[in-house]
């Protein structure tokens, strides 16, 4: 720009230094003047004002780059970089308390202008953007930073956040961490098969798993993608972020035409410890009791009642030979309520065909307990007897094995 | 510009542009001559133009135009910003976004010569950071 001496009526604006903190940045419209922190330019060819309009037609990835180059580099690319994040204001106000986030009562605001116009005090560091960035980057397994003061004054601004979430509107998913104190899980909601386009599912795992950047330690796959033509693709970058996985809840459902479960195997990693097969069928149970899952502790369960009719459950199958050997506990919930295809109650199985089934799909030292809701056609008793028989299947199991070895 | 200028009878110094450079600005001005000038509305207009400035395509002309050396593409930039043509300046910095579209931070620093002033934790700190957005 020219000099602005010669304009005499007005003098000239004294212009300090001011160091705008990168989150107060994200809020200015683009085009908004700011001036820049310092940077020895003394070799650097192009002034920062430039390099920042440089970087404002650069792509994330580039971006990425150019943040590593210098600290001065770093705050210019990464200003640009938020901006081009458009899942920030979910955690930026995080539910309704989160309208006061910028206001003056806010800690977190008050410790960013305390850094304005402090020479030498790098806004990278301080914690109010550790905090928001934490949210956004951390790659921890767990989701949560506990004990780190800036989550502390996160909690301590928003005492009632329960749940950071972050929605896209037309895909109808959401990422969200439980409170549980931990905010350790992390619930990954897929609905509505229709909504999802061959390249809208790339989009969903790329910008879920890209913008939060943590390897999953739960997730809830409640609603597989039906009919989804290009599942192996969603399911094998899906599975990138599960190779840390603990806890896993998925409900495939052959019935309806759905893939085998073996489409998501990868989604079963050797870590996996609980797994819960909700609307399972019983090929289900024994095809994942099959895998090598050598940390696996807890199995809940649920079948369908017509798949007991349909299915040969109680023919002896190779896949039938048990491999976790880790797992301890069993819960099986019954038989869901009503079948989808008949609307009718779950018909009575006889207890002692399911334990039997039971006995031979799950290891040895395993312990059941069945839900007391298990009520098919209305045996109250029905639960019990199959524990029980449950039982006396397993000793009987022990003596046959007894007398082979003698 | 004119409006920071003030005196409209004195001249306009441009003691940081070489005459080759000017030339290159004077050719692109008089190509673009009849060109509509952005007009400055409300904000948010402000925002979408601004959108649909970084999308656009660039003119064959303009590509052409642009097809210069490095150390010329920088000086272009810098007139641009010091005259305030901002679509020169969006065209220039535009194609040094494409340069630099797929090289390494050594590259760049060494493209734009920035001394990196990281220590090698902060380096490898900010590298795993970014494996997100690597495209």
């Amino acid at each position: 720009m020219p000099p602005k001496t010669k304009k005499k009526s007005k003098p000239k604006p004294v212009i300090e230094p001011v160091y705008v903190p990168i989150f107060a940045d994200i809020d200015d419209e683009e085009g908004t003047p700011y001036t820049l922190p310092p940077a020895d330019q003394s070799e650097q060819l192009l002034p920062n004002e430039i390099m920042s309009h440089i970087f404002s037609f650069a792509s994330k990835g580039t971006l990425g780059r150019c943040m590593e180059t210098s600290q001065v580099h770093f705050e210019l690319a990464v200003k640009r970089l938020y901006r081009k994040i458009k899942s920030y204001d979910m955690i930026y106000e995080p539910g309704p308390q989160g309208g006061g986030w910028r206001s003056l009562s806010n800690p977190l605001f008050q410790m960013q202008t305390k850094f304005r116009g402090c020479p030498g005090a790098a806004i990278r560091r301080d914690s109010y953007r550790r905090a928001v960035r934490s949210l956004m980057f951390n790659r921890d397994e767990d989701f949560g930073f506990a004990g780190q003061p800036a989550f502390d004054l996160l909690r301590e601004r928003f005492p009632a956040l329960s749940k950071l979430e972050w929605t896209e509107g037309l895909n109808d998913y959401s990422v969200r961490t439980e409170d549980q104190g931990s905010w350790s899980n992390l619930r990954l909601i897929l609905s509505g098969p229709d909504e999802f386009s061959y390249n809208n599912g790339l989009s969903v795992v790329g910008r879920l798993t890209a913008t939060l950047g943590i390897p999953l330690s739960r997730l809830d796959y409640n609603d597989p993608i039906q009919g989804y033509e290009s599942l192996d693709d969603f399911i094998f970058k899906l599975a990138k972020y599960c190779q840390e996985l603990r806890i896993l809840s998925i409900s495939p459902d052959e019935k309806t035409g759905e893939p085998p479960i073996e489409c998501y195997r990868d989604l079963f990693p050797k870590t996996l410890e609980e797994l819960d097969l909700p609307d399972a069928l019983p090929y289900n149970v024994e095809a994942v009791l099959s895998w090598d899952l050598p940390h696996l502790r807890e199995l809940t369960f649920e079948l369908r009642p017509s798949s007991m009719e349909d299915l040969d459950w109680l023919e002896p199958k190779a896949t039938r030979i048990p491999n976790c050997t880790s797992l301890q506990s069993v819960r099986f919930d019954g038989f869901a309520e009503y079948d989808f295809d008949f609307d009718e109650p779950p018909e009575a199985i006889d207890p002692g065909d399911m334990a039997l089934w039971l006995s031979r799909t799950l290891p040895p030292q395993c312990r059941l307990a069945v839900s007391r809701t298990a009520i098919p056609n209305g045996e109250e008793d029905w639960a019990r007897q199959v524990e029980e028989r449950y039982l006396e299947q397993r000793q009987l199991e022990r003596e046959e094995s007894r007398s082979t070895a003698r | 510009m004119m409006e920071d200028i003030g005196d409209v009878n004195a001249p306009i110094p441009l003691p940081n542009v070489t005459s080759n450079v000017l030339k290159k600005v004077l050719e692109y001005c008089d190509y673009h001559k009849s060109d509509p000038l952005p007009v400055a509305s409300d904000p948010s207009a402000d925002v979408a133009e601004e959108a649909r400035r970084r999308t656009s395509e660039v003119g064959e002309w303009d590509a052409k135009f642009i097809q210069v050396d490095q150390e010329m593409l920088f000086e272009i930039i810098l007139a641009a910003n010091y005259l305030d043509i901002k679509p020169l300046l969006d065209l220039g910095c535009r194609t040094v976004a494409t340069m630099i579209k797929g090289k390494s931070p050594e590259e760049i620093r060494k493209l734009f010569h920035i001394k990196n002033d990281f220590t090698p934790e902060e380096e490898a700190q900010i590298r795993r950071e970014n494996e997100w957005a690597e495209e």
